[in-house]
């Protein structure tokens, strides 16, 4: 009975703890102590200090059987980011909660992933290569080796891909492997190979069977956004780390966006918040807010002038009807009398000449920043049958309304003639 | 050379019979002279019965009816010019016109039937409108008239 008390009091206990660790992110770092015993000083300890403070860290074997993605209700996840260095085994242990299902359950929940790939004798144990490749990234497995004989340190003119993540180029050699990607439209490259540069089976010599990629077909990071906004990138080289943006992207602390607000109003009446009924014709007015995730705090997201990254709204039912560059607007406060930490953006438009079930839509997706997407539907509806302009009101029309007078006003003297007329006749027969 | 000049001279006259044949276009020309002048007979007589027959009340509802066509034809031609924008308008101010004068030539009828008893006796089977006297005919006319410009008031809007 005490016993039992007992440990009711410590699932209290790591329940409460976990409460309070609701701040801070949890980050697990799986790695192969036999090749990077991550406790000195190697390549990545920038990156190490990075993590050490910004992250709660959890360290881990890959053969490591005590660790889960998961809680126990299976519906929220333990850490907000992994980090997967490379491995020399194939293999893993803990193949029960390290799969590729776990993994996509985990991106599923909003989990970021950093994948390192590792150089000739190391790569990624199968699991996580199978993920990889659902994602639609096909690194180069072990023993491979990305090699480039003409221009042997990477640049940017050979290499960086226009992103929106990495502006320069901080790594010049590099050691490690490429991948191939799918066409698929949630990945996007940030480096390639070079027009030189060739994947090959270490010792052996360039051919068909033993180059996993030519030219630039291969890729030495490539960037994956889910539309959950969760992030997962892959590096091919531990190299890569040192360049920051990367892994900033990954944890959410570059180019994460929010959208404050999105509301429309008739010009008629803006007093009224996102109407649900407009008519033909009518003048609309649609604002959005967006503000960036920076330096720990949000701040407005401010787009220069004709910039391809200008948010668009689309009217439409079906297809769009109105496709149209948002005007900057200015900063503004999310909340009341809070600071100024969202950026504006609104246009002004009429609604189509078209009754129907319309949507306004703002599907933002530019590469390297958080994907948005709202949807606010509303009805248009047509003229009602005492809202059309009066005859007497269109100047076309004036002819037509003088002939129908000038018809009835020389009918009535016509009648009038008429009777007269035949009166005077009556009189000459009678005399 | 003497056998080319006899040639020469054949070929001429040749060409100065197939020229000659010009007296039979004339005759051709005659017919459509006198067609002609049979078609202005024919209209004269028209005009000159039309005249005879004209009694005052005739005479005004033609009047009548030429300002409803021209009035019609006004606004035909302003359709072509400007568009058919507020086209209920232009239906409402062309059919007063046209339904107007249908109304008018019905009374026309219904009239001119009626003077036409005293000139021919006898001929009773003949008269279309028998059972219509003038003084009814001109109340029917009124009466749809009015319906007529009410309805045209409506649409027009």
């Amino acid at each position: 009975m005490i016993k039992q008390f007992y440990i009711l009091l410590n699932f209290l206990y790591f329940t409460i703890i976990f409460a309070l660790d609701i701040g801070i992110e949890q980050t697990l770092v799986l790695h192969d102590p036999e090749i990077l015993p991550l406790n000195d000083s190697t390549s990545g300890s920038n990156f190490l200090k990075y993590l050490d403070s910004n992250f709660e860290l959890t360290f881990a074997d890959y053969n490591n059987d005590e660790i889960s993605l998961f809680y126990n209700d299976e519906e929220s996840i333990r850490f907000d980011n992994i980090i997967l260095f490379p491995s020399s085994k194939k293999t893993i242990n803990n193949k029960k909660n390290l799969n590729q299902h776990n993994l996509l359950k985990f991106i599923n929940l909003k989990g970021n992933v950093l994948v390192i790939g590792g150089s000739e004798s190391t790569s990624l144990p199968e699991p996580f290569r199978i993920w990889l490749n659902e994602l639609g990234i096909y690194p180069a497995p072990k023993n491979y080796k990305y090699i480039d004989h003409f221009n042997t340190k990477l640049s940017e003119k050979n290499n960086l891909i226009k992103n929106n993540i990495v502006d320069s180029l901080k790594v010049e050699s590099y050691d490690g492997s490429a991948a191939l990607i799918t066409n698929n439209e949630l990945i996007f490259p940030i480096i390639s190979s070079s027009k030189t540069g060739y994947t090959n089976k270490v010792g052996t010599p360039i051919d068909q069977e033993s180059t996993w990629t030519f030219g630039t077909q291969g890729y030495l990071a490539v960037a994956f956004q889910a539309l959950n906004n969760a992030r997962v990138a892959w590096i091919g080289s531990i190299d890569l780390l040192n360049q920051v943006e990367i892994y900033e992207w990954v944890f959410q602390k570059k180019n994460t966006l929010r959208l404050q607000f999105a509301q429309h109003v008739n010009n008629e009446d803006p007093s009224k918040i996102n109407p649900t009924l407009y008519r033909i014709k009518d003048q609309a007015i649609y604002t959005i807010g967006i503000s960036e995730f920076k330096n720990g705090q949000w701040v407005p997201f401010e787009i220069g002038d004709g910039s391809d990254l200008t948010p668009q709204l689309s009217f439409k039912m079906l297809d769009p009807y109105q496709k149209l560059n948002l005007e900057k607007l200015g900063k503004v406060s999310s909340k009341e009398k809070g600071d100024l930490d969202t950026f504006a953006y609104f246009v002004n438009f009429t609604v189509p000449d078209h009754h129907g079930m319309f949507t306004f839509e703002l599907d933002y997706k530019r590469h390297g920043y958080s994907w948005i997407l709202d949807k606010k539907i509303v009805t248009v509806r047509h003229l009602a049958n005492d809202e059309f302009k009066r005859s007497w009101d269109i100047t076309n029309s004036w002819l037509y309304i003088a002939s129908t007078l000038l018809v009835i006003i020389a009918w009535f003297l016509f009648v009038v003639n008429y009777i007269y007329v035949g009166k005077v006749n009556y009189k000459k027969k009678d005399q | 050379m003497v056998k080319d000049k006899s040639i020469a001279i054949k070929k001429a006259a040749q060409a100065q019979s197939r020229a000659t044949p010009t007296t039979p276009a004339t005759t051709v020309v005659q017919p459509v002279s006198t067609t002609f002048h049979e078609l202005q007979s024919a209209i004269n007589t028209t005009f000159k019965d039309y005249f005879r027959n004209l009694t005052p009340r005739t005479k005004l509802i033609d009047l009548f009816l030429l300002f409803l066509v021209l009035l019609g034809v006004l606004q035909f031609i302003y359709v072509l010019l400007i568009g058919n924008f507020p086209f209920n308008a232009f239906l409402g101010g062309f059919i007063s016109c046209v339904g107007q004068f249908v109304l008018l030539v019905s009374l026309r009828l219904q009239i001119n039937d009626e003077t036409k008893e005293g000139q021919v006796e006898g001929e009773e089977d003949s008269k279309i409108f028998k059972f219509i006297s003038p003084e009814r005919s001109f109340g029917d006319f009124i009466f749809a008239s009015l319906i007529l410009h009410f309805i045209v008031i409506h649409f027009i809007n």
